[in-house]
């Protein structure tokens, strides 16, 4: 990103940069950034808190008159934390019956039929909904899934779709379906949203098994998901 | 992040060297028209997605009524926000807001996204045409937004 910026400027295109890691930010030194203390994925703090936001976007906007460049100013402000932060604090919409670590056909067919509801009520809620990059329907997005854990597979589901980009998307199309159900019910941190998924769902179950199980992949950019891409490198064992 | 909270890996991982920054001076921020660009990898609904080295961008129409999605194919880092909120990731709503108060001239129609996680050596190409774009519709500032 900070490269980025380098390149737009000397084309003539003056930027603002937010910063999320000040180290590569120092190094690369864009011609003006603010860092923010957020964790990644959330460079502008805070979801739903408009305030903040503005706050934000204001402090990196204003650096554009600077010509004094390299320019790092710094949001000293932390993001709010969640109403129920702890683990106390926060239950999933609805109970999953299935115990952590099985991915099978039924605990994951029917988790995605409990929480299908949720994700709806997410969705009419915020007037918007993320999920579908795959172009697949979730049911159809968990079969898929089911699927490749049972054997590599060599066709795309969606025509025009590489095989790789389909398993890949497919993945991040559950993570964000439940990850969107489960904030229907507000008030997790993204610390107890993620300890949900990986330990206590059957698709965070199967996830990490696709993960071992495809690591040889014959297809090479299965194989890159299955070992990079497909779980955190702080939830791979 | 906080720097102590950045993991070491990601802390030192080699950055490319840039040299020194340009600056392109300009109007004040009330008379600006700004633009914004992501790297968390965002495209409209049916829009083709990024995946492993992707070195282009998408472009992100405001009056697309089509979803924003997004298909960067990292796992390392927090996605519940976008779940929840666009405007964490891609401040849309929040920029047309100081666009109605002043605080900007105004908001371009159209915004992009790169897939970040790439060497911005190799994105000089598509970087060079955005901003002969992003100066055709006459853009002059650039808001860049990491995930």
């Amino acid at each position: 990103m900070s490269g980025l910026a380098h390149i737009l400027e000397r084309k003539g295109i003056a930027t603002v940069l937010i910063g999320l890691v000040p180290q590569h930010v120092e190094r690369i030194k864009p011609p003006r950034a603010l860092l923010v203390p957020f964790e990644m994925g959330r460079p502008l703090g805070d979801p739903g808190n408009r305030d903040f936001q503005a706050r934000v976007l204001s402090a990196a906007l204003r650096l554009a008159v600077r010509s004094d460049v390299p320019v790092i100013d710094v949001f000293e402000e932390d993001a709010p934390a969640p109403v129920a932060a702890d683990m106390e604090g926060w239950a999933c919409p609805v109970s999953l019956r299935s115990p952590a670590g099985t991915g099978s056909t039924p605990a994951l067919l029917a988790e995605i039929e409990l929480l299908e509801p949720w994700c709806e009520r997410a969705r009419v809620t915020r007037g918007r909904t993320g999920v579908g990059a795959s172009g697949m329907h979730i049911e159809e997005v968990g079969r898929f899934l089911l699927a490749c854990c049972e054997r590599e597979p060599v066709a795309s589901p969606v025509s025009g779709l590489p095989v790789a980009d389909a398993f890949k998307l497919a993945a991040e199309d559950l993570k964000l379906f439940y990850l969107e159900a489960a904030t229907a019910r507000p008030g997790a941190g993204s610390t107890v949203l993620a300890d949900w998924f990986w330990q206590d769902t059957a698709a965070g179950a199967l996830l990490l098994e696709l993960s071992r199980a495809l690591a040889d992949a014959e297809n090479p950019g299965i194989r890159i998901h299955a070992r990079a891409t497909l779980v955190p490198e702080a939830r791979r064992g | 992040m906080r720097r102590d909270d950045v993991p070491k890996r990601l802390a030192e991982a080699p950055c490319p060297d840039m040299g020194s920054p340009a600056a392109v001076t300009g109007l004040k921020l009330s008379q600006r028209r700004v633009a914004l660009i992501s790297t968390a990898g965002l495209m409209h609904a049916g829009d083709r997605p990024f995946s492993l080295g992707s070195v282009d961008y998408r472009i992100l129409d405001a009056e697309d009524e089509r979803p924003l999605q997004m298909s960067h194919i990292s796992t390392n880092f927090d996605r519940s926000g976008f779940a929840q909120d666009l405007n964490v990731v891609f401040p849309l709503s929040i920029l047309r807001g100081l666009e109605l108060d002043g605080t900007v001239g105004s908001m371009a129609r159209y915004h992009y996204s790169f897939m970040g996680a790439t060497d911005p050596q190799q994105l000089e190409p598509a970087a060079g045409d955005l901003a002969a774009v992003l100066a055709g519709d006459r853009v002059d500032l650039a808001c860049l937004i990491p995930v």
